[in-house]
């Protein structure tokens, strides 16, 4: 993994930090993109789970500055452009999981994973709820709750790896300027 | 001047902080308004997507793709025993459709002798239905009906609506209403066209509706499609149906399905050319009658955009009723 880094590091470490605002975006639009794509899966994508809103929930946690609310508006529209759903539908979920993580940010920062994990569960738990509310408004029947507490699960179970991966990253790129960067614009 | 600017920065930060929390609620009313909006008008947005869709396209095309190619390999690894079972099921298929072949053969000169009796000369749902079979078996398009390859590059056929995105859009004239269907039967329809994606609505959609006929029992009926699922009884696996418009029927017409029956299209609409195949009635039961699609819409990759002229019902009749006229006259 070191070695890794370290190679990647040497061919475009100064251009992605350079560019790092944007990375965690480039990230969402991948796991967006793998998600839509039918896979080959059929009817088994629907239990697969949410990656693209769990990278969402970590960088909305550790690092809120590169998520302001106008982002999270536009992240929420790309997903129900791309998703099918009816337009308005995930923007709500990402907004309501935006102010609760808000709401939670003091009780978060400076903890361990376990504490991470926790706000990213319930702010999961949240997304899938709010959503399968509305859905079943706009459709004016109840939705069948089970595949969404299926995904919930099972994004809440993955959210360990999304956090690995998004951590190593954000490593990676605020390299050297983490501390002093994350000082100013975490406190914001 | 820096204790002044301190102080600003000190009375404006409460001031932000109110801001943004106000900007999530107004933003939240903003997305309500646009999902009443999409609620009232299901094309609200439909550009937007598009434009999406085509943003997007390249990197779904990567992973469709990818994803096929892994499909095509593990298929390789299948056991020897599960070969040799489906070599010989493909035997006996094709021993059945040779047979049914033969029987077509006789069925269509039949009728070739038949039509040269009548007196008048129009164009048919089944002399349209078998152009269609030509254009399939020959793979070249046969009258004004064009066809064109797409892929399916994402599935959102789970969630929300039933529908798919395909690779082709409006650079390669694919429009708005075109049949798209794939070597099993009918798949669905093109709902909303960018420049290089469009979505298909699936015919197992609610909100799709085909006029169809149910072929034993003569019958002309609208299917629908629903969000339930049923089970097959072999393999325990869900899959989506359709189901039968009762509104449009009477009673002792709903009598007269039986389970097995194959339901076609009619070609009604203009939309769908007549004689693809839809499925067939899966279950009957007071309330409803249930189609199982042929098309296994779990397994969705290569399919047929079909531009399809469409039949003109009205112009046919008038057509014929000319022609039987200056028949009766020449007689």
């Amino acid at each position: 993994m070191q070695a890794f880094l370290l190679i990647i590091d040497i061919l475009l470490g100064g251009v992605l930090r350079r560019i790092r605002i944007v990375v965690p975006l480039l990230v969402f639009s991948i796991f967006v993109a793998l998600d839509a794509s039918s896979l080959g899966l059929g009817r088994g994508i629907a239990f697969l789970p949410d990656l693209a809103f769990a990278t969402v929930v970590f960088w909305i946690i550790r690092h809120p500055s590169i998520m302001p609310i106008p982002l999270v508006f536009l992240i929420g529209f790309w997903t129900d452009a791309l998703s099918g759903a009816p337009m308005g539908l995930s923007i709500i979920a990402y907004l309501t999981i935006f102010y609760l993580l808000g709401s939670l940010r003091a009780d978060v920062e400076g903890t361990g994973f376990l504490v991470h994990w926790g706000a990213a569960v319930t702010a999961i738990a949240a997304y899938f709820a709010v959503q399968w509310a509305f859905y079943s408004a706009y459709d004016l029947q109840l939705s069948p709750p089970f595949q969404d507490m299926i995904r919930a699960a099972m994004t809440a179970l993955a959210y360990p790896l999304v956090y690995l991966f998004n951590n190593t990253l954000r490593s990676f790129l605020w390299r050297g300027s983490l501390q002093g960067e994350d000082r100013i614009v975490d406190s914001a | 001047m820096a204790r002044r600017r301190r102080n600003i920065s000190v009375a404006v930060s409460p001031l932000m902080a109110w801001l943004q929390r106000f900007a999530v609620f107004l933003l939240i009313i903003v997305a309500v308004g646009m999902l009443v909006w999409n609620r009232m008008d299901s094309r609200f947005g439909s550009s937007a997507r598009m434009l999406v869709a085509d943003v997007m396209s390249p990197l779904l095309n990567v992973f469709s793709q990818s994803s096929a190619s892994v499909s095509q390999v593990t298929e390789r690894f299948r056991t020897y025993e599960e070969l040799a079972n489906e070599n010989n099921q493909l035997k006996d298929q094709i021993r059945i459709l040779n047979a049914k072949a033969q029987t077509l053969d006789e069925l269509l000169a039949e009728n070739d002798r038949l039509r040269m009796m009548l007196p008048i000369r129009y164009k048919t749902a089944a002399a349209e239905q078998w152009n269609w079979t030509r254009a399939l078996e020959t793979g070249r398009d046969i009258g004004e009906t064009k066809r064109m390859m797409a892929f399916v590059v994402a599935d959102h056929s789970r969630r929300y609506s039933r529908s798919v995105l395909i690779n082709l859009g409006r650079n390669e004239s694919v429009r708005q209403g075109l049949a798209v269907v794939n070597d099993r039967g009918l798949v669905g329809r093109v709902r909303e066209v960018g420049a290089a994606a469009a979505r298909v609505l699936l015919i197992t959609d609610p909100n799709s509706q085909i006029p169809v006929i149910i072929e034993r029992a003569e019958l002309n009926a609208f299917v629908r499609g629903t969000r339930d699922s049923g089970f097959d009884p072999v393999t325990g696996l869900p899959f989506d149906y359709l189901r039968v418009e009762q509104d449009f029927m009477l009673p002792q017409d709903l009598e007269k399905i039986q389970e097995g029956d194959r339901v076609i299209t009619s070609g009604a609409d203009g939309v769908f050319p007549p004689g693809l195949l839809i499925g067939f009635i899966s279950e009957i039961t007071p309330a409803e009658a249930r189609i199982r699609p042929t098309v296994d819409f779990d397994q969705l990759s290569n399919v047929l955009v079909v531009d399809y002229p469409g039949v003109d019902i009205n112009a046919d009749l008038i057509a014929a009723g000319a022609v039987g006229l200056q028949a009766l006259d020449e007689n």
